[in-house]
C-alpha cells in the first residue's frame, strides 16, 4: 500500500482544525488534513486540545430559561410601536397606511413637514450667501496678489535703483533684461 | 410553515402576526448569546426586545441576502457590543451551576470550578472574540454567517478564534490537560 503524500504546514491544518472536526471544509481539504494528522504528533496534540476546548465550553451552564412573559412583552411594544406610527384617518386601515407605519419613522415621523421645508429653506439660503461670499474673497485675494505694471520691473521690485545706469552689455543691463523677462512669464 | 425570509415580507407589510411567529421562533437563540455575552438577565433582555423591534423598524429595508436568523444575531451582536461600550461591562457571574445531582460532591465543584473558569476566561477576550466564539461555540455558526454578524470576512473570523482559542488555552490550561 502507497503511503499517502502529505502536502500540508502545521499552520495551515492548526488554523482549521475547528473545521476539521466539525466536518465543514471541503472533502478535499478534509481528507489532506486527515493525511497531515496521522504523520503529525504536534497537530494531534491541537487537535486534542480543540476537542478538550470544544467539551469545556459546552460544559459551561446554559443560560437560564426565557423570562417568562417576554415574547407577550416584545409583541406588545411592537404594537405600540406600530400604532404611534399608523396614520389616524378614515382611511388608515388600507394597505398604505399600514405600510407607513414602518416607512414614516424617525425624525421625519416627528417633525412636520411645514417645520422641515423652513428648515431647507434656511439651509439653502446659507449655503447660497456662503458661496456668494467665497465667490467675493475669492476676488480679493486674486487681485491683491496680481502685481502692478510697475512691479514688472525689476529695478522697482527689487529696489535694483543702482543698475538703472548700468552701460549697454554689460552683466548688470543682462542681469535686470533676464530678471524682468522672467517675472513677467510668472502668473 | 413559511420562512422566515417570507415571514419578513409580510412584517413589512405590517403583519404583526408574522413577526409574532418570527418572535417565537428566535428569541431564545437570541436570548441565549445575548445572556452569554453580557452575563445578566435583565440587560439581555432588554436587549432581546430592542433587537426584535429593530426587525420591525427595518423590516421594508430587509433584503434576503443572508439568513434571518444570521441578520439577528448581527443585531444582538450589535446592541451587546454598543451596551458594553456605554457601560464598560461589570463583570458577572450570574450563571447558574451546571452541577448534576447524580455527581458525587468532589466532580461537581470540580465542574463548578471549571466553569467560573470558562466564564472568567471569557470575559477577559477582547468583545469582538467573546461573541465570536459565542456565536460558534454555543450558538453553532458557521464562518460564513460569523463573518456577516461581525461585518468582517472569514478570515478576520479565523483570526478572531484563533486568538480567542489562544487566550483560553492559557488560562484554562490546567482543565485542558485533565
Amino acid at each position: 500500500m502507497s503511503k499517502k503524500v502529505d502536502t500540508m504546514r502545521c499552520k495551515t491544518v492548526q488554523k482549521r482544525l475547528d473545521r476539521f472536526v466539525r466536518r465543514e471544509l471541503e472533502p478535499r481539504l478534509q481528507a489532506a488534513i486527515e493525511v497531515h494528522l496521522e504523520q503529525c504528533d504536534v497537530c494531534r496534540q491541537h487537535l486534542a486540545q480543540e476537542e478538550r476546548l470544544t467539551a469545556i465550553l459546552k460544559n459551561t451552564a446554559e443560560p437560564p430559561a426565557l423570562p417568562k412573559g417576554l415574547e407577550d412583552r416584545i409583541i406588545e411594544a411592537a404594537r405600540r410601536r406600530q400604532s404611534e406610527y399608523v396614520v389616524a384617518g378614515p382611511a388608515s386601515g388600507s394597505p398604505s397606511s399600514k405600510r407607513s407605519w414602518n416607512r414614516k419613522k424617525g425624525w421625519r415621523a416627528l417633525v412636520p413637514s411645514s417645520t422641515r421645508t423652513a428648515q431647507a429653506t434656511v439651509l439653502a439660503s446659507g449655503i447660497l450667501l456662503g458661496i456668494l461670499m467665497g465667490q467675493q474673497t475669492w476676488h480679493s485675494v486674486h487681485s491683491s496678489i496680481s502685481l502692478p505694471a510697475s512691479q514688472n520691473d525689476p529695478r522697482t521690485a527689487y529696489r535694483l535703483d543702482c543698475l538703472s545706469d548700468a552701460p549697454d552689455g554689460s552683466l548688470a543691463e543682462s542681469f535686470l533684461v533676464l530678471t524682468a523677462t522672467s517675472s513677467s512669464r510668472e502668473p | 410553515m413559511p420562512r422566515d425570509e417570507e415571514l419578513m415580507l409580510a412584517v413589512a407589510r405590517g403583519d404583526l402576526a408574522a413577526f409574532a411567529q418570527l418572535v417565537a421562533r428566535h428569541q431564545l437563540s437570541a436570548w441565549n448569546a445575548a445572556y452569554r455575552f453580557l452575563g445578566n438577565a435583565a440587560d439581555a433582555e432588554d436587549v432581546v426586545q430592542e433587537a426584535f423591534l429593530r426587525v420591525l423598524d427595518s423590516a421594508d429595508r430587509y433584503r434576503p441576502t443572508a439568513t434571518f436568523r444570521a441578520y439577528l444575531y448581527r443585531i444582538v451582536a450589535r446592541l451587546c457590543l454598543d451596551f458594553l461600550r456605554r457601560k464598560r461591562l461589570r463583570i458577572y457571574s450570574e450563571l447558574p451551576d451546571v452541577a448534576d445531582e447524580k455527581e458525587t460532591p468532589e466532580k461537581a465543584f470540580e465542574a463548578q470550578e471549571q466553569a467560573a473558569a470558562v466564564r472568567q476566561s471569557l470575559n477577559l477576550l477582547p468583545p469582538k472574540q467573546k461573541m465570536a466564539v459565542i456565536l460558534r461555540y454555543y450558538e453553532g455558526l458557521g464562518y460564513r454567517e460569523i463573518a456577516e454578524v461581525l461585518d468582517t470576512t472569514n478570515k478576520g473570523v479565523e483570526r478572531l478564534l484563533s486568538r480567542a482559542r489562544t487566550t483560553l488555552a492559557g488560562h484554562l490550561g490546567e482543565f485542558l490537560e485533565k
